[in-house]
């Protein structure tokens, strides 16, 4: 191009800028991924969509116990993630937790306006790896069990599913909730509490011990 | 070491696992479990609640979404929020796409339908281009005609 320039001395030929080097958007940690995101970069957006999607799908639907609201409400949360991306401050708070917390809002928003549901239908499936009677006492406290979560307040049965079912720490749920760590305690000893209790009903009616 | 009320009422709320604890409790607690046989079954108890907590909670998750369905279900998520995200860098340029964007963001349910719709509008305008190239320019004698109702040119005949 710049042999068939004819104004080299005059006009000097535009230099295209350098581009920048390529992104490894699977190896980048989700600060990187974040920081990228906010400056616009949407294909970073969609590697933290591909990473934590499957958990926001899961605590939604645990919370809701309707996938498809839960996954509307997941779109909802990265949508909103991705506009407040920008003001993301990854020395105030992990990712996840940020990300938890928009999840677990929504969620709760959206139980505050539902009514409470039934268990689904087709709610304890046979497992064939047990015998019979193990599968009829493992299933009749799978029902107990999810019968009282289901019956759980939204607080508590989301500080349990963060802190046992997504593995986050006491302190980490705590972020996402919005609540003192000393506050989240409580909550999921009140949720034991009670769990513990509707196990004790149910064995007593001739349930499971 | 720690007093035993405090090792149960960890283990009341964190349950059987200690490593599950706070970091800062974690020491204290295994060596009152070490030492104290109290805390050893407050720990056992704890863990059987764990386990029916986790059993239960899985078996309702997997009827809701069942293992197979969560990869599907995650590559929904990331078209819609994709779709959701290019409609809303969109509405910064054009008015008009920022009215739909604030629609879809008032109908819980048009996201999906967006997708939908937007698929479709593609289609109609590739079947427009499509006919536009295709259908062949009339010539001099085709305008006349198309311009002279067919009944009409019986009756002159």
């Amino acid at each position: 191009m710049e042999k068939c320039w004819p104004f080299g001395g005059l006009l000097p030929l535009p230099r295209r800028p350098a581009a920048p080097p390529a992104r490894d958007y699977a190896g980048a940690d989700d600060d990187a991924l974040a920081v990228w995101a906010g400056s616009g970069d949407r294909r970073a957006f969609d590697a933290l969509v591909l990473r934590h999607g499957a958990f926001a799908l899961r605590v939604a639907t645990r919370l809701t116990r309707d996938a498809t609201v839960a996954e509307d409400l997941a779109q909802e949360a990265f949508v909103r993630a991705w506009k407040a991306i920008g003001r993301f401050d990854p020395q105030r708070a992990r990712l996840t937790t940020w990300l938890y917390r928009i999840v677990a809002n929504l969620c709760r928003d959206h139980q505050r306006r539902a009514r409470p549901e039934a268990l689904p239908d087709g709610f304890d499936p046979a497992d064939p790896a047990a015998g019979a009677e193990e599968r009829l006492v493992a299933g009749q406290q799978a029902r107990a069990m999810a019968a009282a979560l289901a019956e759980l307040p939204d607080r508590q049965r989301t500080a349990l599913a963060l802190v046992y079912e997504e593995g986050l720490s006491g302190a980490e749920a705590a972020k996402a909730l919005g609540v003192s760590a000393k506050a989240v305690e409580r909550l999921l000893a009140r949720g034991r509490q009670f769990l513990r209790t509707r196990l004790a009903d149910a064995a007593g009616q001739g349930g499971p011990p | 070491m720690m007093p035993l009320s405090r090792f149960a009422a960890l283990a009341d709320s964190y349950g059987g696992d200690i490593g599950r604890w706070p970091e800062i409790f974690r020491d204290e607690a295994r060596a009152l479990a070490a030492a104290s046989a109290q805390a050893r079954a407050r720990l056992a108890e704890a863990a059987r609640l764990d386990a029916a907590l986790m059993a239960g909670s899985r078996r309702a998750l997997e009827t809701l979404l069942p293992p197979g369905a969560e990869d599907a279900a995650v590559a929904r998520l990331r078209r819609g929020v994709a779709g959701r995200i290019a409609a809303t860098s969109l509405a910064t340029t054009a008015p008009w796409a920022g009215w739909l964007a604030r629609l879809a963001d008032r109908l819980p349910g048009l996201p999906r339908l967006a997708g939908l719709a937007t698929a479709g509008g593609v289609a109609v305008m590739a079947g427009l281009l499509v006919g536009a190239l295709t259908v062949a320019q009339p010539d001099g004698d085709a305008l006349v005609s198309l311009m002279q109702p067919t009944p009409l040119a019986v009756f002159i005949e």
